[in-house]
C-alpha cells in the first residue's frame, strides 16, 4: 500500500503538466494527413503528421506541388536516414510556390532538410522545427518575404555528394529569426562550412541567432554567418562562435550599408569582414 | 524506503513512455464555427471564441452592408482562424473589410490569413478602452492592413506583406503597443505606418516602401508619429519607437515625429533623412546614409 501511495504521489509529480504545458490535442484543422513517405501534397490547406515516418528513397519524402499550403508535423518525424549519406534525398521540397508554411517538423537523415525553391515563389514560412543529422542543408530557402524562425539545425553535413554543409541557406528577401545552428561540418574535404549563408537578401534581416559547432573541414576557412550579394541587411543580437581555426569570419556582409549591432562573435581571426559595425558588438578572437 | 525506491523505478518507466506530440490546435475551445449567413456576411454577437475550420472566402461586397465579412457587434470576441484564410471576393464592387467591429472592447483576431481586402481588419471601440488585441496573423496584398483605434490595445507578431494603398498600419488612441510585427512591401505615396497617442513601437521591421521620387516630400516618411494626438484630454503624450529594423527604399524619410516622440535603439538604414521634426534621439540608433 505504502508502494502504491509513493509511486502514485510521484507518478503525479512528475507527470503534471508544467506551466504553460499543452495538452495532446485534436486535428480537426488538417485539411488532410501524411500518412505515408513519399508523400505529394496539392491541395492548399493544413496538412498534418500523426505519427513518424520514415523512407530510404532518393527524391523528397514530402513534396508540395500547391500554393498556400501549410504542413504542421504536430511533433513528428520525418526520417531519410535509411538513405544513407550520398543520397541525393529531401525532406520537405517545395518549387515555384507561394505562402508555404513548415512548422513542428523533426526532419532528419537528408540531404536537404527543407527545401523551398523559386525565385518567383516566396512567402514563406518555416518554423519551430528541428533539423538534425541532414547532410548537406539544414533549411534552404529561396523566394521574397519569407521567415525562417526558431528552429533547431544541428549536426549538418557529411554527404558525399559534396564537400559543403549549410545550416541555413536562404535566398532572396528573408528575415531568419530565434534560429540556433548547431554543429556544421563537412565530409573531410575542404568545402564551404557555414552556419547561416544569405544570398540577394537586401534589406533581409538576421536576428537573434546562435551559430556555434562549426568545423573547419580542409583548407576552406569558416563562415558563421555570410552574407553574399545582400546590401542594407541588418544583423542584431547574433552568438556566433568558432573554432579559432586559420582565416574564419564570424560575419560577412557585402557591405558597410549592413549594419551589425549587439552581436557576441568569437573564435574567429576576423570577427565583422564588410559590414558596419553599428555598436555594442562584442569582438574575440 | 524499499517502498520509495520501487515508487522511483514506477515512475521512470511511466516516465519513458512517449509523450503526446503537440498537435495543430483543438476546436474544443470554440464558441463555435464561423460560417456566413444567407446575405454572405458573418455577424458575431455573442462572446466567446469563434473560429474557421477551413478557408474562406468572403461574400461579395456589394454595398456598405455586405462589405464587413465579419461583422463584431459584442464586446469579448476573438476570432481564431487557426491558421486558415479569408480571401476577397473578386466579385466585390465595395471596398470590403474582413474582419470588423465598432464600439466594441476586447475583441481579439489571431491566427488568420488575410488577402485581397480594402481594410483587413478595422477595429474601433467606444467611449470605453478598447483593449483590442491583433496578432500572428498574415496579411498579404490587401488595400490597408490594420485600422486600429482603441486604448490598451496590442498589435503583436503579425507579418504585413505587400499592403497596396494607403497605410499599412494605423493605430489611434492611448497606451497601445505594437511589437514585434514585420512590415515588407507597400506601393503607396504616403506613410507607411501611422501612430497616434502615446503608443509604443518595438520590435518591429519594416523594408520595402515604394521607391520615392527626386523631390523629397517630409510625408514620404515610413513611420509617422503624432503623439500630440490626445483624445481622451489627458495631457501630453510620450509615444517611443524602439529597438526596430528600417530598411530605406529610395528616396524615403524613415520617422517623422510630432509632439514627444523618443526613438531609442533602431537601426534606420539608408534614409535620406532618418528622424525629422520632433523625433527626439534617445541614443543607441544606428543611422546609416
Amino acid at each position: 500500500m505504502k508502494f502504491l501511495a509513493s509511486a502514485a504521489l510521484l507518478a503525479l509529480a512528475f507527470l503534471l503538466p508544467t506551466s504553460g504545458a499543452r495538452a495532446a490535442e485534436s486535428y480537426d484543422a488538417c485539411t488532410g494527413t501524411v500518412t505515408t513517405l513519399p508523400f505529394t501534397i496539392s491541395t492548399p490547406g493544413t496538412w498534418c503528421l500523426k505519427q513518424d515516418l520514415s523512407t530510404a528513397a532518393s527524391g523528397a519524402a514530402i513534396t508540395v506541388n500547391a500554393s498556400n499550403v501549410t504542413l504542421d508535423c504536430n511533433g513528428f518525424r520525418i526520417d531519410g536516414t535509411a538513405a544513407g549519406i550520398g543520397a541525393a534525398n529531401r525532406g520537405v521540397a517545395a518549387s515555384g510556390r507561394l505562402n508555404v508554411a513548415v512548422r513542428n517538423c523533426q526532419v532528419r537523415g537528408f540531404q536537404y532538410g527543407i527545401v523551398l525553391l523559386g525565385a518567383t515563389g516566396g512567402d514563406h514560412l518555416v518554423e519551430h522545427n528541428r533539423l538534425s543529422g541532414n547532410t548537406s542543408f539544414g533549411i534552404f530557402i529561396e523566394g521574397d518575404g519569407s521567415l525562417v524562425r526558431d528552429n533547431q539545425v544541428s549536426m549538418t553535413g557529411g554527404s558525399t555528394l559534396t564537400p559543403h554543409a549549410y545550416g541555413i541557406y536562404a535566398r532572396y528577401i528573408t528575415d531568419i529569426v530565434d534560429n540556433t545552428v548547431s554543429g556544421v561540418a563537412g565530409n573531410g574535404t575542404s568545402g564551404n562550412i557555414i552556419g547561416i549563408f544569405t544570398l540577394n537578401n537586401t534589406g533581409g534581416t538576421v536576428v537573434g541567432n546562435r551559430v556555434h559547432g562549426l568545423v573547419k573541414a580542409g583548407t576552406t576557412p569558416l563562415r558563421g554567418i555570410l552574407n553574399n550579394q545582400s546590401s542594407r541587411m541588418v544583423l542584431v543580437r547574433n552568438n556566433v562562435s568558432g573554432d579559432g581555426s586559420a582565416g574564419g569570419v564570424g560575419i560577412t556582409c557585402t557591405s558597410s550599408g549592413s549594419r551589425v549591432k549587439d552581436s557576441v562573435v568569437s573564435g574567429f581571426p576576423t570577427g565583422l569582414s564588410a559590414c558596419g559595425d553599428a555598436g555594442r558588438n562584442d569582438i574575440t578572437p | 524506503m524499499r517502498a520509495f525506491v520501487l515508487g522511483i523505478v514506477a515512475v521512470l518507466a511511466l516516465a519513458g513512455a512517449p509523450r503526446p506530440a503537440a498537435a495543430t490546435p483543438s476546436m474544443d475551445a470554440c464558441t463555435g464555427i464561423i460560417e456566413p449567413g444567407a446575405n454572405g456576411v458573418v455577424v458575431l454577437d455573442t462572446p466567446g471564441t469563434w473560429c474557421l475550420d477551413r478557408d474562406h472566402v468572403a461574400g461579395v461586397a456589394s454595398s456598405s452592408a455586405t462589405r464587413r465579412y465579419i461583422n463584431v457587434t459584442a464586446d469579448d470576441v476573438t476570432v481564431d482562424c487557426r491558421g486558415h484564410r479569408i480571401t476577397s471576393n473578386p466579385a466585390s464592387t465595395y471596398d470590403p473589410i474582413a474582419v470588423s467591429t465598432s464600439g466594441r472592447s476586447r475583441v481579439v483576431v489571431r491566427g488568420c490569413g488575410f488577402e485581397g481586402f480594402g481594410w483587413a481588419v478595422t477595429l474601433e471601440s467606444g467611449p470605453a478602452t478598447g483593449q483590442f488585441l491583433v496578432e500572428d496573423n498574415e496579411f498579404r496584398h490587401n488595400g490597408r492592413a490594420i485600422n486600429l483605434n482603441g486604448a490598451g490595445s496590442i498589435v503583436r507578431g503579425n507579418r504585413i506583406l505587400d499592403t497596396d494603398h494607403e497605410v499599412a498600419l494605423q493605430v489611434s488612441d492611448g497606451g497601445n503597443r505594437v511589437l514585434d510585427n514585420v512590415f515588407d512591401g507597400w506601393t503607396d505615396a504616403s506613410f507607411f505606418i501611422w501612430l497616434r497617442g502615446d503608443v509604443e513601437f518595438r520590435g518591429n521591421t519594416l523594408r520595402g516602401m515604394q521607391d520615392g521620387v527626386v523631390y523629397i516630400s517630409p510625408y514620404r516618411s515610413m513611420i509617422y508619429v503624432d503623439a500630440t494626438d490626445d483624445p481622451h484630454g489627458d495631457g501630453d503624450h510620450v509615444a517611443t519607437i524602439s529597438d526596430n529594423i528600417l530598411v530605406a527604399s529610395p528616396y524615403t524619410n524613415g520617422i517623422s515625429c510630432g509632439g514627444q516622440v523618443h526613438v531609442a535603439d533602431n537601426v534606420l538604414d539608408g534614409f535620406v533623412e532618418a528622424l525629422i521634426y520632433d523625433c527626439i534621439d534617445q541614443g543607441d540608433n544606428d543611422i546609416s546614409p
